[in-house]
């Protein structure tokens, strides 16, 4: 905990100016001494509203987590310098909403997220909207919201940060990857959302459309040159997901669809050799599928992605990649405080060429001296692990990642490809608190 | 030292043999635990005027009410409109009003009984709805109150309020008893 209080100011040092620093310094200090307050006395969360009250400011809803991850790996660097062990994996936040009336929500979260030797470091607005619930009854519900949004995608994209939500530490990564997490995480969007009842269960219907937060190194990411300095503008991303859950939670069922779309303009040192990039325009679609079905103690759940990706006029010739990836996991519930999981998680960078040979066939033909190796273009990621929630604010787990690929292992941690190992091993602990 | 460890190849396997005997010691725990389906602590503190023989019927068999504030106009609800509230999805009563829920901790033996034999909900799947709404901001989570009688009072004086109740305790009309269609 000091460790991590310590690294966090020390972070917050260099991203804040003084008065910022301070007010979340204090609001930290604050936060600290209220959750021991109420450890110590087993209260419900004293953040919780009384009704009752006349001023406004009393009826503020507060809610916060934190999350420590310890990462250790045998070969290949992940989430920071991890051949040596790594903490640096960590995130808080601290979030407000109130209710003016029972139609008009205003929710804001800040969040400081620290993903391995990523930038950026720092506190940012996670989302800040208002929602304005339309209508309203028992069997429908519908309304707009309008600011920074989370996007919906996937059963788990909206709440991966918070990691007592999670059933394993690391969400599948060639679905949910880390590393481009931002830039489907949320996005400063015009959204409407609205939901059926029937009989057995809920629909539910959420879509977004607006633009989305790129820093460095998602455009790093997306262009696939670590250290590129060109730039992204007209950034466009719309989301839509439908969904569809048993009213007793039995079951649920999702289908989810991004488009992103932005134009590349290369800086100085792009345009110049040996990169000789030009102006052009990126996309990316994903299409997803959801299903999770619950026994009374087994839960067995299922995604499965297509990803387009393509890079227009940027490259002498145009890029397209089909991506593939899907997973299956079994989550134990063997009691209300303990559960064991088991994953596989696999995938593929070229649907139709999962061993990467015609990839690195391709590319030596273009670059003879590449150094790229074929298991980049594919990741198969076994994972066993437990988590431990005692109460509703303490979560504890550990899981044990056996991998053979290095698809979705971050350049920016293993800038030397021709060092990537094929086959790896990673395991991780997490320490979380919410409340 | 301990990279060195985790370097070695069984790793694995001394990782799952160690969490086995772990789990299993635990969950052998719990189901000890669980036979005793309402701490009569519970019971005890929060009805005072149980007697023994109450206590003994609580015991096997536990029969939730749903109350809610008396201005409320509805008297009785379905199964699906009352999942839809406790699933924080429905915000108004028919009347325009808001609705305000009132649970005990996740961990309360009495919220856990309600959830499975009155709303027939998995308990882990509702929190998940819940989480969705108060760490996206899309919503925002029920009101969750120590005990019975917290919750008795609080519904009591919230207008819109809605929550569970369980014990032979005699309500009296100070607050709504909701049946279940």
């Amino acid at each position: 905990m000091i460790r991590y209080l310590c690294s966090l100011s020390v972070s917050l040092n260099q991203v804040l100016p003084m008065p910022l620093r301070l007010c979340f310094i204090f609001s930290g200090l604050a936060i600290c001494l209220v959750s021991s307050y109420s450890i110590a006395s087993d209260h419900a969360s004293p953040f919780q509203v009384n009704t009752n009250t006349g001023s406004w400011i009393d009826d503020i809803n507060w809610h916060g987590f934190f999350s420590q991850n310890f990462v250790a790996t045998d070969e290949n660097e992940f989430l920071g310098t991890s051949s040596d062990g790594s903490f640096k994996s960590n995130e808080a936040a601290l979030n407000a909403s109130w209710r003016a009336n029972e139609s008009l929500q205003f929710s804001l979260q800040a969040l400081y997220k620290q993903i391995g030797n990523a930038k950026p470091k720092g506190v940012r607005v996670d989302y800040a909207f208002i929602d304005w619930r339309a209508l309203d009854d028992f069997t429908n519900g519908a309304g707009f919201r309008v600011g920074r949004l989370k996007n919906p995608y996937g059963f788990f994209n909206e709440t991966r940060d918070v990691a007592a939500t999670n059933t394993s530490i690391l969400l599948p990564e060639s679905i949910y990857v880390d590393y481009l997490s931002q830039l489907f995480h949320s996005s400063d969007s015009l959204g409407f959302y609205g939901h059926h009842e029937t009989n057995t269960g809920t629909f539910s219907l959420n879509t977004q459309y607006g633009r989305p937060i790129l820093n460095d190194n998602i455009t790093s990411s997306l262009v696939g040159i670590a250290d590129t300095d060109g730039d992204i503008s007209n950034e466009r991303a719309g989301f839509f997901r439908l969904g569809y859950e048993d009213g007793g939670g039995i079951w649920r069922a999702a289908i989810s669809y991004v488009h992103f779309s932005g134009d590349f303009k290369p800086g100085p040192n792009d345009s110049s050799p040996p990169l000789n990039l030009s102006s052009g325009k990126l996309s990316i679609e994903q299409l997803l599928l959801s299903l999770e079905y619950n026994w009374d103690k087994l839960q067995v759940t299922t995604e499965i992605q297509r990803r387009n990706s393509e890079l227009k006029d940027i490259y002498p010739f145009d890029i397209t990649e089909k991506a593939l990836a899907y997973y299956l996991q079994f989550a134990y519930k063997a009691s209300p405080t303990w559960t064991v999981y088991i994953r596989r998680d696999e995938g593929f960078r070229f649907k139709d060429d999962r061993h990467g040979n015609d990839y690195i066939t391709n590319l030596k033909a273009i670059n003879p001296f590449t150094q790229a190796q074929a298991h980049s273009a594919f990741a198969k990621d076994t994972t066993i692990g437990f988590r431990y929630s005692p109460s509703f604010k303490w979560s504890f787990a550990m899981e044990v990642h056996q991998i053979d690929g290095t698809y979705w292992l971050p350049d920016i941690e293993n800038p030397d490809v021709a060092e990537q190992q094929r086959y790896w091993n990673m395991f991780l602990a997490q320490v979380a608190y919410r409340f | 030292m301990f990279i060195g460890m985790f370097k070695n190849k069984t790793f694995l396997v001394n990782f799952c043999v160690v969490f086995i005997l772990f789990f299993s010691r635990e969950s052998f725990a719990q189901q000890n635990e669980s036979e005793e389906v309402i701490k009569p602590a519970d019971v005890a503190q929060e009805s005072q005027n149980s007697t023994p023989q109450t206590l003994q019927q609580a015991k096997h068999v536990i029969v939730h009410k749903v109350i809610a504030h008396k201005d409320i106009k509805n008297n009785s609800l379905s199964l699906n409109e009352l999942r839809s509230i406790f699933s924080l999805r429905a915000r108004k009563w028919p009347d325009g009003s808001a609705i305000t829920v009132f649970v005990l901790r996740d961990e309360h033996e009495l919220h856990r009984q309600f959830l499975l034999k009155t709303l027939k909900m998995l308990p882990h799947q509702l929190r998940r709805q819940w989480d969705r709404f108060i760490y996206s901001g899309i919503g925002q989570g029920p009101i969750v109150v120590r005990s019975q009688k917290e919750m008795l009072e609080k519904i009591k004086v919230t207008p819109g309020a809605i929550g569970y109740f369980e014990g032979e305790e005699v309500l009296d009309d100070s607050v709504l008893m909701l049946s279940i269609r």
